[in-house]
């Protein structure tokens, strides 16, 4: 039995091998013409075509003739004729087929149905197409996806999927099946889907429903269906009444399409059910349109207050409320109003007004009030007393204390605080209700706004005049139209640069120069400190000094024999009222070695002068290499050293940034290094020798530590090894010396130990992989420190997304594969990896004895890193034709750039797929 | 399916409008824009300015133009813009075979060339987007285009074999109109002038006609598309010969040589294939006549000194008269009995028995041709009034006044709601006084030598223009008086410095150029004999 299933489950695996390899198809070429054929290089259409594109996601084959393109099914069964121009039809020179979302709407539903759409952009037009279903032809229909109407809300696009609305060439309106068939053979002026079935269209303006092919309606309906729930939907029309006047009829449809009944008022359709006004009178139904109950007196109004629905009944000029099964919680002896903003109503009857919460249980009540309602603030509510004709607001406390007495004809309470603005007369007062304290009051003709995100109210007389105030009512600010203008144009900035003439001049408010030149670029800053503003304008491109730099006063800040390069004007945002400058003399004589300084913008020095440059700039830091003493100091914004010690060095790697608010720092263990690197006299070496020099002294002992951002030591120096945190975690890897052995660890921004392990050296490649060192070599390991290949690397790289990695180690070249094994290339000068069609494509680079020139060939390795294929001829291997991806084993060889000259390839059969 | 074609007719003015055929305003343009329904010209690709008033509507949207600039734009039935055709375009013709036939101008480094497109009612660019050197029109499914070599094209964009390869090079192929395309080859001259060997070929690349070969000896140099059946084919002049006209000839789609003449000073073929010819006479006169599309003469009536075609069924004749200028009159074509006297209008279409008549104060009518009944008239409120004389409505009606007529100036004080006044050439002294000055906001006035003075109760004019107000006095008091002037000019007169600063003080941005001296100069270009 167990052998049986195995033989069975063996034929199934060899038929399902079978059918895989019947259901390749791939480009052959014969001469200069193209064919398809399949993995037994079965001829499935003969090589006629001048070109073909195979979409093997969507089994579609295209052929090109004479110019034009043809749709083909798998077997070779045409689709769509020649039709479609091979000109104009962009980046991928032929046309582009897509799966069509269920409804034609993209972004709301699948693609599930089988209907495909094959795009002519040359003509702008789009086929559609069921390649399961063929039709005798395909119309041209138009290029655009029609936008959902806003009044068909919550459709399930999941379960259209034999309905798509579609636009014709001419721009107008048709609905096809999943074939592509159109439902009706008609087109409309717009259209709309209702369901699964259910569509209207417009014609002369009016609407018609249609069911499939079936019209339920004629064209009668002069607006566009309602439709926000699966279970109804109403559309409507003008008509005369008995007494001759004009009424909109509303009629109401079930999910069918019939009629189920009809109104001169909205219907109200809701989770559930339908309420429907007969005026006199209203009917509830349920979801499938039996009553659930009705009222022949009653006008019913549904409202939601909070999560409930409740519906307010009308009756002789009173109201009252019913729940939606009908049980009257207030009879129509009431006035009933409901708060936008709030889930209450306020219920009044003759003597006193009750605020209700939407389980209409009384909150709040007060006698002899014309209105009543909640505010923002929990336990303050507004209220209103009839004043001769006119209502006066005042405001109330939970406790019915009245905070505001009723004499203002306006209040509004601020969104974000205790604030409440107040109008009666030619009065506007903002006033404090928590600490009952006005804050400000002023005359009617001053429009007031809150501003909440910036914490203050404006002011504006509708004339010239602008005042700011904070919520205390303090004035912050006053300025006129001119000046806020002013402020739009110069920002904080007392002058702006104007170009004139591909130059830029410094000018003032009114438009004038305040500088006599124009210059190449200017540059400003910012201080808010001090609120001074520097202007950093270019005199120069490429000569010393290159800019001139002046503050408000139009006065040159920088101290005498110094300028700042233009070029640094892109750090000097970082400290606003600091600049670095060089010395002029010193950059004329050397441009390596020169004395740099940092003052303010008065000119006085923050940084004395000093022979080097900086190293980095950050918001509030200076990190300045100090070449003669062969150090980084790092200093404040004042100019202040952050930390008491020097480094030999900063580091951020590859990084743009220091991440994680740690700066790498380090120091020689051994400062005798200095002395070895003084003895070889480098100033008298090239720079090529130096390096060399350089090397041979070997990696000097370092102790490594972090920085914060703010230049303190964050992370002590202890650590013989180190790197730098990356942007995207807040681990690093760091080794110490322990026993005399080097001990690599995984440490967090507060330097704990996540793990550590006994490797010389780590460095993170991502979440999943590190690299890791052992007696001078790489091997990869997991994130955990599982070590998965031997340590026999100089250089490693593995990049987890594409699955494979490539090392290097004394000229010779490996491949690691997705399982870690390792092949060697053997050496060579350098080894190109790509992983394409399943394949390892490797383009070895061989240099040629004697001469810098080389010579490339391509290996072809599988997933075994079995060698399948050698390629001597190629510049180029792509997995691509057409710019749809070939089957898998299937390469385009390149001969030459450009991609004129190129053959397919068969790996699998390491045989060019040309036949004569 | 879309609604099946119907013609509306288009009323020009400040805001165009269509009319059905029962004179009721089925679409009407806000002032901003205006209807294009005309052909673009296949030299310049730029639209002919005479549009066609019979409107073929088949739906919306409708295409127009932004007035003043050349963006074109779709309506939708209400006035909104349904899409936006691409920017730059040089004209754009009138919907035909579902698509807009455009040109683009493109920079070639030494010159910009006119290219043409084809544009859908999406608005955008389809087929070739650089644009073909030369195209037709769609018709029958299929233009003609010339990318570098002709051929026709589908509505797919993709060329039908149908032109034999020779006739690839042509110089010019029109679109298939009432079943052929007329092919033009380059032909060389003798003269040094362009001639074409024209060909008349089918829906299949047939050729039908080889139309030098029914004209041997003669050089062509021109062939219009059949109207009804009748083509008329231009020949070469002999330019050593005084000018007495032009040969002419006209054929039908047999290859049959309707008439072949010379002398010809005037040629048109009717929309309904109608051949109106006016030939010089030995005596030097030019005499009308007017064929059937057979060939057969018509007989006109006498005094006949113009005529124009109008549809398939009437024509206008132009009949001498020694009370007026010129009569001119509606003839039915078959029977030659007038039909309707339209004297002092120009007879813009006549669509299902309606003729559109427009007047000479922008004024247009609709006119039923069996009833006489007008179906539509412009408001006689906002007309631009040029010829007093012919103007029916009420004075009080008229808002901008073109005067150039002495006996005309005191009727301007019956004019209450004038807001513009022209007034040129006259030889009055004094303006009778304007009934409400402070509706007034323009004034032009050029070459009245001898007016004296100006209304100073006209104080809320916009924009001011004086032209050779030699014998003016008081322009200095009468701009001072001006509370709302936003422009002045004030041209070919004399100030005197005090004059001149004033007006300068209280409008700097016055234009004041030429002496009163430059006035005569200009002058003699205006007064006959002088």
């Amino acid at each position: 039995m167990k052998k049986g299933l195995m033989i069975f489950t063996f034929a199934m695996l060899w038929l399902t091998g079978i059918a895989q390899i019947a259901d390749v198809r791939v480009p052959f070429k014969a001469g200069l013409k193209y064919g398809v054929q399949d993995a037994n290089e079965k001829e499935i259409i003969a090589p006629v075509y001048d070109d073909v594109a195979i979409d093997i996601e969507l089994k579609l084959i295209m052929l090109k003739k004479e110019g034009l393109w043809g749709v083909f099914d798998w077997t070779g069964k045409m689709i769509l004729d020649f039709i479609i121009s091979a000109q104009g039809q962009g980046y991928a020179g032929r046309p582009e087929i897509k799966r069509v979302y269920n409804g034609n709407q993209e972004y709301k539903g699948k693609t599930g149905s089988g209907l495909l759409c094959v795009i002519d952009l040359f003509a702008n037009v789009r086929y559609y197409i069921n390649p399961n279903q063929l039709l005798p032809s395909y119309k041209a229909y138009g290029n655009k996806i029609l936008q959902p109407d806003y009044n068909v809300q919550n459709l399930n696009y999941d379960v259209i999927n034999n309905l798509f609305m579609i636009s014709t060439r001419d721009q107008r309106v048709a609905f096809i099946d999943s074939t592509g068939t159109q439902y009706v053979n008609d087109s409309f002026e717009e259209g709309q889907l209702l369901s699964d079935r259910l569509f209207t269209g417009k014609k002369e303006g009016m609407f018609a429903l249609y069911n499939g092919k079936k019209p339920m309606t004629t064209f009668r309906y002069d607006r566009r269906a309602y439709r926000h729930f699966d279970h109804a939907f109403y559309m409507s029309r003008k008509i005369k009444n008995a007494a001759q006047n004009p009424v909109t009829l509303y009629y109401i449809f079930n999910p069918r399409g019939e009629v189920v009944d009809s109104s001169e008022s909205t219907p109200f359709i809701f989770n559930g059910g339908v309420l429907v006004n007969k005026g006199p009178g209203f009917i509830v139904y349920d979801a499938q349109f039996k009553t659930k109950f009705s009222h022949s007196e009653y006008t019913g109004d549904l409202v939601k207050i909070g999560a409930r629905k409740y519906i307010i009944t009308s009756s002789k000029g009173k109201q009252g409320v019913l729940t939606l099964d009908g049980e009257e919680k207030y009879p129509t002896t009431y006035n009933i109003s409901k708060h936008d903003h709030f889930p209450s109503l306020t219920i009044f009857s003759e003597v006193k007004a009750t605020l209700v919460d939407s389980m209409l249980v009384p909150c709040f009540e007060m006698d002899s009030v014309t209105s009543l309602s909640p505010t923002r603030l929990k336990d303050v509510y507004v209220f209103s007393k009839k004043k001769s004709w006119q209502d006066h607001f005042g405001l109330a406390a939970a406790n019915k204390t009245i905070i505001e007495a009723p004499e203002w004809e306006q209040i509004s309470l601020v969104e974000c605080n205790d604030l409440a603005i107040m109008k009666r007369g030619r009065e506007v007062v903002v006033k404090n209700i928590s600490e009952n304290k006005k804050v400000l009051a002023l005359s009617n003709d001053w429009r007031l706004t809150v501003d909440c995100k910036r914490a203050n109210i404006q002011a504006y007389d509708a004339k010239d005049t602008y005042m700011l105030f904070d919520f205390s009512g303090t004035l912050i600010d006053s300025f006129s139209q001119k000046q806020r203008l002013a402020a739009y144009n110069f920002g904080p900035n007392k002058y702006k640069s104007e170009k004139v003439n591909k130059k830029f001049k410094l000018v003032d408010q009114n438009g004038f120069e305040v500088l006599p030149g124009v210059y190449d670029r200017i540059e400003m800053v910012y201080d808010p400190a001090s609120k001074e503003s520097v202007y950093m304008c270019q005199t120069a491109q490429s000569t010393h000094p290159s800019a001139q730099v002046y503050n408000d006063q139009l006065k040159i800040i920088t101290p005498a024999g110094y300028s700042m390069p233009f070029d640094w004007h892109r750090y000097m945002d970082e400290n606003p009222g600091t600049l670095c400058v060089v010395n002029d003399a010193d950059l004329a004589k050397n441009k390596v070695y020169f004395r740099m300084g940092i003052c303010d913008y008065k000119g006085k020095w923050i940084v004395q002068p000093f022979y080097g440059t900086f190293k980095f700039i950050m918001p509030g830091l200076f990190m300045l290499h100090y070449y003669d003493e062969r150090v980084v100091r790092v200093f404040d914004s004042r100019g202040n050293k952050t930390c008491a010690e020097d480094f030999f060095m900063v580091d951020r790697g590859r990084g743009s940034d220091f991440f994680q608010n740690r700066v790498l720092v380090g120091k020689l263990k051994d400062l005798n290094f200095i002395k070895q690197i003084d003895s070889l006299h480098l100033e008298k070496l090239s720079m090529e020798l130096a390096v060399e020099k350089i090397k041979s002294l070997g990696e000097p002992a370092m102790l490594y530590g972090y920085l914060n951002k703010g230049g303190k030591i964050a992370l002590d120096l202890k650590y013989a090894k180190a790197q730098p945190f990356s942007m995207s975690s807040i681990t690093t890897t760091v080794s110490i010396e322990r026993d005399g052995k080097q001990v690599s660890q995984v440490i967090d921004t507060s330097g704990n130990v996540i793990f550590e392990a006994d490797f010389d050296e780590m460095e993170v490649i991502d979440s999943f992989y590190f690299k890791v060192k052992k007696n001078g070599r790489w091997a990869l390991a997991t994130s955990k420190g599982q070590v998965l290949t031997p340590f026999q690397f100089q250089e490693l790289y593995f990049d987890s997304r594409s699955g494979f990695g490539t090392a290097a180690d004394e000229g010779e070249r490996f491949i690691i594969s997705s399982d870690y094994k390792v092949l060697s290339l053997g050496k060579c000068y350098n080894a190109l990896t790509e992983k394409i069609n399943g394949y390892y494509v490797v383009k070895l680079i061989a240099q040629i004895p004697g001469s810098y020139s080389t010579k490339d060939k391509f290996a072809i390795y599988d997933q075994d890193l079995i060698k399948r294929a050698e390629v001597a001829d190629a510049v180029e291997i792509d997995g691509e034709y057409n710019k749809l991806p070939l089957a898998p084993g299937y390469l385009v060889v390149f001969k030459e750039y450009g991609g004129k000259d190129f053959y397919l390839f068969d790996v699998m059969k390491n045989k060019v797929m040309e036949r004569k | 399916m879309k609604a099946q074609e119907r013609l509306l007719i288009l009323v020009p003015g400040k805001k165009e409008i269509l009319l059905d055929t029962n004179g009721k305003v089925f679409f009407e343009l806000n002032e901003n824009f205006e209807f294009i329904n005309s052909d673009i010209f296949r030299d310049d690709g730029r639209n002919n300015i005479h549009r066609s008033f019979a409107y073929p509507f088949n739906g919306f949207p409708l295409l127009v133009k932004q007035r003043g600039n050349n963006i074109f734009q779709l309506l939708d039935k209400n006035g909104e813009t349904k899409a936006w055709l691409p920017p730059g375009l040089k004209g754009v013709a009138a919907k035909q075979g579902g698509f807009y036939l455009a040109s683009i101008a493109v920079d070639e480094k030494l010159y910009l060339a006119t290219r043409f497109i084809f544009i859908d009612e999406s608005g955008s660019i389809i087929f070739l987007k650089e644009g073909y050197r030369s195209a037709s029109s769609f018709s029958d499914g299929k233009a003609a285009v010339n990318p570098g070599a002709w051929m026709f094209i589908n509505e797919l964009g993709h060329e039908v074999k149908i032109l034999p390869d020779s006739m690839k090079n042509a110089r010019s192929i029109t679109r298939f109109h009432e079943g052929v395309s007329i092919v033009l080859m380059q032909q060389s001259s003798q003269k040094g002038m362009p001639v074409y060997r024209p060909y008349v070929i089918d829906a299949k690349g047939n050729i039908l006609i080889q139309v030098s070969a029914l004209f041997p000896g003669k050089e062509i140099i021109n062939m219009h598309e059949f109207k009804e059946g009748v083509s008329m084919i231009e020949f070469l002049r002999d330019y050593n010969l005084p000018y007495n006209g032009r040969p002419i000839a006209f054929i039908n789609k047999l290859g049959k040589v309707l008439l072949d003449v010379d002398n010809v000073i005037d040629e048109k073929v009717g929309e309904g294939g109608h051949i109106i010819l006016s030939r010089r006479q030995k005596s030097g006169e030019d005499k009308w006549e007017m064929y059937e599309p057979n060939g057969k003469p018509i007989k006109l009536p006498p005094g006949v000194n113009y005529i124009q075609p109008v549809s398939k069924k009437y024509v206008k004749l132009y009949l001498d008269d020694p009370k007026v200028k010129s009569k001119s009159f509606l003839y039915d074509i078959q029977t030659m009995k007038r039909v309707y006297e339209t004297t002092g209008y120009n007879c813009n279409a006549v669509v299902h028995e309606r003729v559109l008549l427009s007047g000479p104060n922008e004024d247009s009518k609709l006119v039923h041709l069996k009833t006489g009944a007008i179906l539509y008239q412009t408001s006689s409120k906002d007309l631009k009034v040029i010829d007093l004389d012919r103007y029916t409505g009420k004075m009080e009606d008229i808002g901008i006044f073109y005067c150039y007529k002495d006996e005309w100036v005191p009727r301007i004080s019956e004019m209450t709601g004038l807001r513009e006044l022209n007034l040129s050439n006259l030889s009055i002294e004094n303006i009778a006084p304007i009934a409400n000055p402070e509706k007034l906001s323009l004034l032009r006035i050029s070459n009245c030598r001898k007016l004296k003075t100006l209304d100073l109760g006209i104080n809320q004019l916009n924009k001011l223009s004086i032209s050779g107000g030699t014998s003016l006095k008081g322009i200095d008091a009468f701009v001072q008086k001006q509370t709302k002037l936003k422009e002045l000019h004030l041209i070919n007169m004399d100030f005197s410095v005090d004059e001149r600063s004033n007006i300068l003080n209280k409008f700097p941005r016055a234009v004041i150029k030429g002496t009163a001296k430059d006035a005569d100069y200009e002058l003699q270009e205006v007064i006959d004999g002088f």
